[in-house]
């Protein structure tokens, strides 16, 4: 029984695995089609700004469709890995993503189904108008998910905490010792959180007026994340010497 | 004189005493050799099954006296299994990287239609 259920959890696993990399595969793809796609465009274009014939139009509008349905693929794959990260660390925030690909699904239709450049143009247009919004929101999802993996850790240092304290402290000279030995790690972890809290803000009130506002803002909030994490780093490197130290008898 | 050379000439005999006529096996001692065989060849079979789990049934050797002093790693105290936490907790953190490609959105041409 035991090794059936070790044989399922290895399969689950290994397909959970597997449909991970399946989607990075599927995004890199797409990616390399709109980055073709797009290029042909840019010749099209060229094309019909110096010979602006029947033919070089009929050509352009062929090529900014083609162009059109693969950057909404493109996007649309790229928030599909988003949700799979963020599938169980922030359930509550995949919902803004599952919207945005609805959304691009729309737009990919519409594209498909112009019939002219100039309702081609107007299917570019659109993307154009709804992307500050999404790329503010991709970039709040970004915030989120790193917050939430620094969490995982923090919960985790946390719980370990109290436990190399009472393994130690009948190690410490004085009990100031041990107080300001716990005072330091607190320290470092209300950090953490305080760096968070100022990445998610700043990342709330970031703009969304014009394309690249939101880009421009994630500069300062990255910052602000390796910073909270160099915070962890610290803890941790502060509770391994401690345990080494201790192990050696040198605590004191 | 010929009579003695006759003697030596011919093959001497010499009858077998009684406690020296080989008899055969009894049955029985073929039963009880049998059996000897068949638990010999049992103890080999439970040796290399008891080799093959890893279990040599040997005294391990002594290891090597450790020259400094060990880390947390290898004791089997409470503050190892703590620092075995420990170096979970930290390979858990060095996972979480900004340079992901997931952190990386698509550049893509918004301005298509200029």
């Amino acid at each position: 029984m035991k090794k059936i259920t070790a044989l399922l959890v290895v399969l689950f696993l290994a397909f959970g695995c597997f449909g991970l990399q399946a989607n990075y595969a599927g995004y890199i793809e797409q990616r390399d089609q709109y980055l073709t796609f797009h290029q042909s465009y840019l010749l099209a274009k060229q094309a019909h700004q110096n010979y602006q014939t029947l033919k070089t139009k009929q050509e352009l509008f062929e090529s900014l469709k083609q162009v059109l349905f693969w950057r909404d693929e493109f996007l649309g794959g790229y928030l599909s890995l988003l949700i799979d990260e963020g599938r169980s660390l922030i359930p509550d925030q995949i919902g803004v993503l599952q919207d945005y690909r609805i959304w691009l699904g729309q737009d990919k239709q519409a594209a498909l189904a112009t019939s002219s450049l100039e309702s081609a143009v107007t299917v570019a247009e659109g993307l154009e108008l709804e992307y500050p919004v999404m790329e503010k929101g991709i970039f709040v999802f970004l915030t989120e998910l790193t917050i939430a993996r620094q969490n995982l850790v923090l919960e985790k240092i946390r719980l370990l905490v109290p436990e190399v304290e009472a393994e130690t402290k009948h190690a410490f000279d004085r009990q100031e010792d041990l107080f300001s030995w716990r005072a330091e790690i607190e320290t470092e972890l209300q950090e953490v959180e305080r760096l968070q809290l100022l990445a998610r803000q700043e990342m709330a009130d970031s703009r969304s007026r014009r394309i690249g506002d939101a880009a421009s803002d994630w500069k300062t909030v990255k910052k602000l994340l390796v910073q909270s994490g160099g915070h962890l780093n610290t803890t941790l490197a502060f509770l391994e010497e401690t345990i080494i130290n201790f192990e050696k008898g040198i605590l004191d | 004189m010929e009579e003695n050379f006759q003697d030596i000439d011919q093959p001497v005999f010499v009858a077998p005493k009684k406690d020296q006529i080989k008899k055969p096996l009894s049955p029985k001692s073929l039963l009880l050799i049998g059996l000897g065989v068949l638990l010999l060849i049992l103890l080999i079979l439970l040796g290399l099954v008891s080799v093959r789990k890893g279990d040599t049934g040997l005294v391990p050797a002594p290891s090597p006296t450790p020259t400094s002093i060990p880390l947390p790693t290898e004791t089997a105290t409470q503050l190892g299994v703590l620092y075995r936490r420990w170096q979970d907790i930290k390979q858990e953190f060095d996972t979480i990287s900004l340079e992901e490609e997931i952190f990386q959105p698509p550049v893509i041409d918004l301005q298509i239609h200029d």
